[in-house]
């Protein structure tokens, strides 16, 4: 679905990447991680579309990015970004059913399937209760379940996320992971998530892109590479590890 | 808001509109009998009220066609720069028309120039905002914000120079244009036209509007061309603005309360919001208007005085109200 190749990517004189090469398909489910700073928002704007890679190619569908129209563009990718900031009041439907921006044409109003999807999503993330809540009034739990939501009405086929469970209790943490790797098995759809707790990347992604500093990076199943002596290069940061019974649990040494 | 309650909220406008409209035309220092305006409308009526009204409707429609205007522009700078205190007049539109008008008040040109004096220094004001904000092709809200509210100090700066080496008789009147005032103000055609136009135009992009509301990024990760859309609504609300300050001079508040007190009572889903602040903000003022030119009649107030004594208590209240049914 989504494919790079020599990717890459720079803020300022911070290398995020170099010569990225990452394919990600439909059915996969991407953590991504590395220490605070290392780029990986900057790397999950890039593959939205919202900047420029320094150099290298990113396809999305087999044309380039840059050159898919930005409507057409948001019916099939979205972001959730680290943060929202709502500064005028509307209520939780209406936010969640901005989603549906580009699914709709310029004089078209909100169907009632659009309101039921909406709804919908607000039920999968908890909060049909709360549809006419005005947004300045949420939690910074809710406000990040509305966002969620808000993503799963645009219904894109590659959900790209920014710390999807910020703010998050560990209710609602396992409840999102389990909303989004249905979604990617059952639909073809693939996401791409940044997350810092390496515990749940271990529990729900099938793959990991672990972003080292100054341009180095590591791609694969999380099978394969997700172990405590590369962690702790990672973090910089002695990681050890234990089996459970959820698998392999890993935590940081003091 | 459910659409159940919009039906009585817009028909609670549009009686509003018909009422002030009625007001404006029937009150004054002739009073007009209801009978013969409503002999006006079906074209039979005696000359006296024909005379009254043909000084009065006029008026009337500046007022209202102004009021709206500013309404409507104030919308869209609030999205624009995201920020629920900008007004039309934050960017500076109004402050460079001001100027243009001072000077020719200053240079005693005749009534008739100043609306197209002030237009021209309005929109020397717009560009001058645009090509620095532009700068190095970089868009960004905050920048525009700071270029403009700069500019605006300055145009600010200027005005106090000109008032302050302006001969005294010439004071009275310049200080009626900056509190803003319509006793002068007739719309012409084609400020009617942009009028329409423009809010057909924001009507049409009214769902792209509530989606720049949630801010840039949002709105491009959504499908829309935030850059191309943010000019879009900063040169029509420039335009509004213009074409209202060069009719009426600076009328404070109704730009920035307007589509608050609006918000409060429809929500801020702008395919409801726009329509509904344009009927207020005309009724509104052309109520302000009115009352300006009645309550202490034969002298005149300018409308910009009223418009802020009325709409400050009156905003207070609907504020306290919306408070309590939270």
């Amino acid at each position: 679905m989504l494919q790079t190749s020599q990717l890459s990517v720079s803020i300022g004189d911070i290398r995020i990447v170099e010569n990225l090469d990452l394919q990600i398909t439909a059915g996969q489910c991407w953590g991504l991680i590395g220490r605070n700073g290392a780029g990986k928002t900057t790397l999950l704007n890039t593959l939205a579309g919202l900047r420029k890679a320094d150099s290298g190619q990113i396809n999305f569908r087999g044309s380039q990015l840059g050159s898919i129209a930005r409507r057409r563009l948001a019916r099939q990718l979205g972001l959730l970004q680290q943060h929202t900031v709502y500064v005028f009041d509307a209520t939780v439907l209406q936010t969640a059913l901005i989603g549906r921006h580009p699914h709709l044409g310029p004089w078209q109003r909100e169907s009632a399937m659009d309101i039921e999807r909406a709804r919908q999503a607000l039920q999968a993330v908890d909060m049909k209760l709360l549809e006419s809540r005005r947004v300045t009034s949420l939690s910074g739990g809710e406000a990040r379940r509305l966002a969620f939501a808000t993503l799963l009405v645009q219904d894109p086929d590659l959900l790209l996320m920014d710390e999807p469970t910020n703010h998050l209790d560990m209710h609602y943490q396992i409840g999102l992971m389990n909303l989004l790797t249905d979604l990617v098995d059952g639909s073809g759809k693939a996401a791409l998530a940044a997350l810092h707790d390496v515990n749940l990347v271990s529990r729900y992604c099938s793959h990991v892109l672990c972003l080292f500093g100054a341009g180095e990076y590591a791609a694969g199943p999380v099978e394969e590479l997700l172990e405590s002596e590369m962690l702790s290069r990672l973090y910089q940061h002695k990681v050890s590890s234990v089996e459970s019974g959820l698998g392999r649990q890993f935590f940081p040494a003091s | 808001m459910p659409s159940a309650r919009l039906f009585p909220v817009f028909t609670g406008l549009l009686m509003l509109t018909i009422v002030s409209w009625i007001i404006a035309l029937a009150v004054g220092s002739v009073a007009v009998p209801l009978s013969d305006l409503f002999n006006h409308l079906t074209g039979q009526s005696n000359d006296q009220a024909a005379l009254v009204l043909q000084l009065r409707v006029p008026r009337a429609m500046a007022a209202w066609l102004t009021g709206a205007m500013l309404a409507l522009a104030g919308c869209l700078m609030q999205v624009l720069l995201r920020n629920p205190l900008a007004d039309p007049y934050i960017l500076g539109v109004s402050g460079g028309a001001a100027c243009a008008a001072l000077i020719g008040i200053t240079l005693g040109v005749g009534a008739a120039w100043l609306p197209p004096l002030a237009f021209s220094g309005a929109m020397l004001a717009m560009i001058t905002v645009f090509g620095l904000a532009r700068g190095s092709g970089a868009w960004s809200a905050t920048r525009l914000l700071l270029t403009g509210v700069v500019l605006a100090a300055g145009w600010g700066a200027l005005i106090s120079l000109i008032l302050a080496l302006s001969p005294d008789n010439s004071l009275r009147g310049m200080l009626f244009w900056l509190m803003g005032d319509l006793s002068l103000a007739s719309m012409p055609v084609w400020s009617n036209g942009l009028f329409v136009l423009i809010f057909a135009v924001t009507m049409l992009r009214a769902r792209s509007l509530n989606v720049l509301a949630m801010g840039e990024t949002t709105a491009r990760l959504l499908g829309e061309d935030s850059t191309r859309l943010q000019w879009l609504i900063y040169l029509l609300a420039s335009l509004l603005t213009a074409a209202a300050v060069a009719m009426a001079g600076s009328i404070g508040f109704v730009g920035l309360i307007i589509p608050h007190m609006m918000r409060l009572l429809v929500g801020s889903d702008h395919r409801v919001l726009l329509p509904a602040a344009t009927l207020f903000g005309g009724s509104f003022l052309l109520l302000a208007d009115t009352a300006a030119r009645t309550v202490l009649a034969p002298q005149q107030l300018p409308v910009g005085v009223i418009t802020a004594l009325a709409g400050v208590p009156l905003f207070l209240l609907l504020l306290n109200r919306a408070r309590l049914s939270q």
